[in-house]
């Protein structure tokens, strides 16, 4: 069973019964569910028995009952020590946390599989969502283990392999000639016309519970220990709050002890409104009209959470970086040819990250750093193409073969 | 005429009112104009301390955010549509 009590104004304190409301009525500001934190006994043991995907902290999450929920065995993703990637980058204790093997292939699942048995929970019939393409995939695709009607908003431009993906599950896509920004106001009006769930914006504070099991799963893998740093990418914002305050139930059920980690935010430069309210010391977000980066899931122009990244962020000491497309594109790499996980351009962009907080010596040897894979990089593979080289066309026969091969020194076995 | 659609916990604000046809040319005007409308408590949680929007307040002018308008200072057609909405982060 779930601990909900409230849903709980971030600005104004006020409280409101956990039903269907996406912002608060006094003052409009974002609302976080609230749970009985002093009655629920969980220790470590707990879990032992426990299914391996996210609904194994099924007490920290928002569904009132069971039968509702919609589980397509999300959660539980590797957390990988990068041995290679440490001696590349020299440094040690560097972990990969890869949701790029979600059952979807991206994190999106794990707030998607919240937000829409949240909605079948609310009773509604049709679900959607606005978005760039990877919580689109997710959407529909637990629509479909759940029967329900979906229709998803994204930018006309997504890559084709997510439209492929969520063509499959047998969503309806409506492609805007516009942007993500585009689509999430679009989104609101259709869902106040239409009466639809938008997952991400209806719930939306159901839905951005899912994201911080990351959390929960990063303290059981280190061994119920905190991690020193851990760098999120940052596109509304969303998921670096929810990590935040997985962090924190963890540690006000002491089922973890320490101080919170030092928590990172990577954007892509082409996108980067939170990195560069950041480093001017604003308290507010100046919106980008025109995103331009090939990091497209995450080329979100107006934050919904920048303010409260940059909180965060200074609170707990980390910064929040901008990197371009080029050092994207190396980072993905960088990651694939170390340790084998091929991510899309928001893993570049934490990569990136990565390699700027060791070369300014703002993460230390000894420290514990984790990076957060978001999603998988077959969605965006077009960015890796034969143009980047590693591509050789040869005859069929072993002379062709040879003659290239021995041509790049490293080819005899 | 400039048509004003209003949405989501904004209706509430606006007396139950989820569309107004208002005078004014431009966005800080149709603001006050709306104000005398439904009260001052309109104008106090849709404008900050500093007299500007909140920020949790979207405005659009034929679907295009009134920040990369001018903001307040946006001017406004004949014929144009205004739309009120809470600022719902997506993501």
């Amino acid at each position: 069973m779930s601990y909900i009590l409230s849903l709980k104004c971030r600005e104004c304190g006020r409280e409101y019964e956990p039903l269907k409301l996406a912002v608060c009525s006094n003052c409009f500001a974002p609302l976080d569910v609230t749970y009985d934190l002093k009655n629920l006994k969980l220790r470590r043991e707990s879990f032992n028995d426990r299914e391996r995907n996210l609904w194994r902290y099924r007490e920290l999450l928002p569904l009132k009952e069971d039968k509702y929920i919609v589980n397509l065995g999300a959660g539980y993703t590797p957390l990988i020590k990068g041995e290679r990637i440490e001696e590349k980058l020299n440094f040690n204790h560097i972990y990969i946390k890869n949701d790029s093997v979600n059952p979807t292939f991206s994190f999106k699942d794990r707030p998607a599989g919240i937000a829409v048995s949240k909605a079948l929970e609310l009773g509604d019939k049709v679900v959607g969502c606005a978005s760039t393409g990877n919580l689109a995939g997710s959407v529909a695709a637990h629509a479909a283990k759940a029967n329900v009607p979906c229709y998803v908003l994204v930018p006309f431009n997504i890559e084709p392999a997510k439209i492929s993906q969520i063509i499959a599950y047998g969503a309806r896509i409506l492609a805007l000639k516009g942007n993500y920004d585009d689509a999430n106001r679009l989104a609101v009006l259709a869902a106040e016309e239409l009466g639809w769930n938008i997952v991400n914006v209806t719930s939306r504070p159901y839905y951005v519970e899912g994201s911080k099991t990351i959390a929960f799963e990063v303290c059981e893998q280190l061994n119920w220990e905190l991690p020193d740093h851990i760098i999120i990418p940052v596109a509304s914002g969303a998921l670096l709050c929810s990590i935040y305050r997985g962090f924190k139930q963890f540690m006000d059920l002491d089922l973890v002890k320490g101080t919170m980690p030092t928590l990172h935010g990577a954007q892509a430069l082409g996108c980067s409104p939170v990195a560069q309210a950041f480093k001017e010391g604003r308290n507010f977000i100046i919106p980008i009209e025109n995103p331009n980066t090939i990091a497209t899931s995450i080329a979100i122009g107006d934050p919904g959470d920048g303010i409260y990244v940059n909180r965060i962020v200074r609170e707990t000491g980390g910064i929040v970086e901008a990197i371009s497309d080029e050092e994207i594109v190396n980072s993905i790499k960088l990651l694939a040819s170390t340790e084998g996980i091929f991510s899309e351009p928001a893993g570049g962009v934490v990569i990136g990250t990565l390699k700027k907080l060791i070369e300014e010596g703002k993460v230390k040897k000894g420290e514990r750093v984790v990076c957060c894979i978001t999603g998988n990089g077959l969605k965006a593979s077009e960015l890796i193409s034969e143009k980047r080289g590693n591509w050789y066309v040869i005859e069929p026969n072993l002379n062709s073969l040879k003659n290239i091969v021995l041509g790049l020194g490293n080819g005899k076995g | 005429m400039v048509k004003v659609k209003i949405f989501g916990p904004l209706v509430q604000l606006a007396k139950g009112n989820k569309e107004v046809n208002v005078k004014s040319n431009k966005l800080r005007e149709i603001i006050e104009e709306l104000s005398a409308q439904f009260g001052e408590d309109f104008r106090e949680r849709i404008l900050n301390e500093k007299d500007e929007l909140q920020n949790f307040i979207r405005v659009f002018i034929n679907d295009k955010d009134v920040r990369f308008l001018g903001g307040l200072s946006a001017e406004v057609k004949d014929g144009d549509v205004v739309m009120l909405l809470p600022a719902i982060g997506g993501g």
